[in-house]
């Protein structure tokens, strides 16, 4: 549990070297998308000891304590992390207001802005699968299921409706590759 | 030949010309009042918010003070224009640098609760913003441009400016222009004075005055457009409006 929350804290910290207390309590504060995600962190955490066959009674009275946690992050910040949704170890969450995430597998090392919807509407169906570092620019619609490459960027205000290969940039609505072999490690 | 009965009744609502001591329509372009003070700034921003609100009210002390109240749009913009005071006398230093870090502590609350938490929406503390520019009350609103004219109308779910820490230049943006709901502006540009942002535009590049702009990947649709009732009603159709303007 603890190795993805310190992979999410070093996103935000951004120094190497050893994470102190302050460091953390820092990083929390100057980064309302940290503490979405911590609790994003916790209701999978339950979910998965829940899931243990001596884990339930323990993991019970704690569900409604992670409930008040993610209405808060819902209203108050704007970001909704379904547990729905998979995310890997190393996500940052730029802006806040109107982040969905939903339905999806999101690879270690991405970023995501504000406003940007991923995940399909409906509660069965399977949203998009995403890469390693992939940069998802503001206010961009990831829908349909489709699959994100490794080191792509998608592009501010994109509505992705078809795969992308990986190192590449789309932009528009719908998406179309603006340019190949783009390196978006300036943006992560 | 005798005027009609009906054409008598209208009354005109165009205002009178500037008169001194007389409050002017704040959108009418004859508003000659100091720029640069803070106290007048806001006094602007009252002005705009209030005939934007209510057109047909009278404005008096009281309702404009209430509308401080009820508006989250121009609570944001009042907590900016105190953290952008409060951040350049910060800058400036001085004397008294330590007390304007102090008096910084119960602003960033303010900004927290009133702007952060209620509106969702975020304006960096280095922009300059003059005097009657307003915000929608709905918020989330990630505002970093690096000027902001006069009389711009900002809608919800806008974005300007992109982050920091990646190296790139921010927006400017001049007087009088209409940015409409979930709009992106980004990159080192310039937006003319009098220009339209319609809803939903992705806007990457410097565009010259008067114009409108449409779509992601952004459209030229109209040219010397006057987007004064744009600015004044808030309840407006804008795709409408524009295309009506079209035809003719």
């Amino acid at each position: 549990m603890f190795e993805n929350i310190r992979a999410d804290i070093m996103r935000v910290h951004r120094r190497p070297g050893p994470l102190r207390t302050m460091d953390v309590l820092h990083s929390l504060w100057i980064n309302y998308g940290l503490q979405a995600l911590m609790i994003y962190r916790f209701g999978r955490w339950l979910g998965a000891v829940r899931k243990h066959c001596f884990g339930w009674p323990f993991i019970i009275p704690l569900y409604p304590l992670y409930w008040l946690l993610a209405a808060w992050a819902r209203n108050a910040y704007g970001i909704n992390l379904d547990q729905s949704a998979t995310i890997a170890p190393g996500f940052y969450i730029n802006h806040f207001g109107g982040v969905e995430v939903r339905n999806c597998i999101i690879g270690p090392h991405c970023n995501i802005q504000q406003q940007a919807k991923v995940g399909s509407v409906e509660k069965t169906g399977m949203g998009p699968v995403i890469g390693e570092g992939v940069w998802i620019g503001a206010h961009s619609r990831l829908y349909a299921h489709v699959k994100v490459g490794d080191g792509a960027a998608i592009g501010v205000g994109a509505v992705v409706t078809q795969d992308v290969p990986g190192r590449c940039l789309v932009l528009g609505n719908p998406a179309r590759i603006a340019q190949r072999d783009y390196d978006n490690r300036a943006l992560l | 030949m005798k005027p009609l009965a009906k054409d008598v009744d209208v009354i005109p609502i165009t205002q009178p010309a500037a008169k001194a001591g007389v409050t002017v329509h704040p959108l009418s372009g004859l508003d000659q009042r100091v720029h640069g003070q803070m106290g007048s700034q806001i006094s602007k921003d009252i002005d705009i918010a209030h005939t934007r609100h209510w057109p047909n009210r009278p404005m008096t002390p009281a309702s404009r003070l209430w509308l401080l109240i009820v508006s989250p749009g121009l609570q944001i913009i009042l907590i900016h224009r105190l953290a952008h005071w409060l951040y350049l006398k910060r800058k400036n230093g001085g004397r008294l640098k330590w007390l304007w870090h102090i008096l910084s502590v119960p602003a960033g609350l303010l900004k927290l609760t009133l702007m952060k938490l209620n509106t969702q929406s975020d304006i960096a503390k280095d922009c300059e913003i003059e005097g009657g520019v307003c915000f929608s009350d709905q918020g989330n609103i990630i505002f970093g441009a690096k000027k902001a004219g006069a009389g711009t109308v900002i809608g919800t779910r806008v974005t300007v400016g992109m982050n920091h820490h990646a190296d790139m230049d921010r927006p400017e943006i001049g007087r009088n222009v209409w940015i409409g709901s979930d709009c992106v502006v980004f990159g080192a540009i310039t937006i003319g004075d009098g220009a339209t942002l319609l809803p939903g535009t992705v806007l990457s590049k410097s565009i010259p005055p008067g114009v409108v702009i449409q779509g992601n990947f952004p459209r030229l649709v109209l040219r010397n457009f006057d987007n004064t009732e744009l600015r004044e009603r808030h309840n407006l159709d804008a795709i409408q409006h524009v295309d009506a303007q079209r035809g003719n």
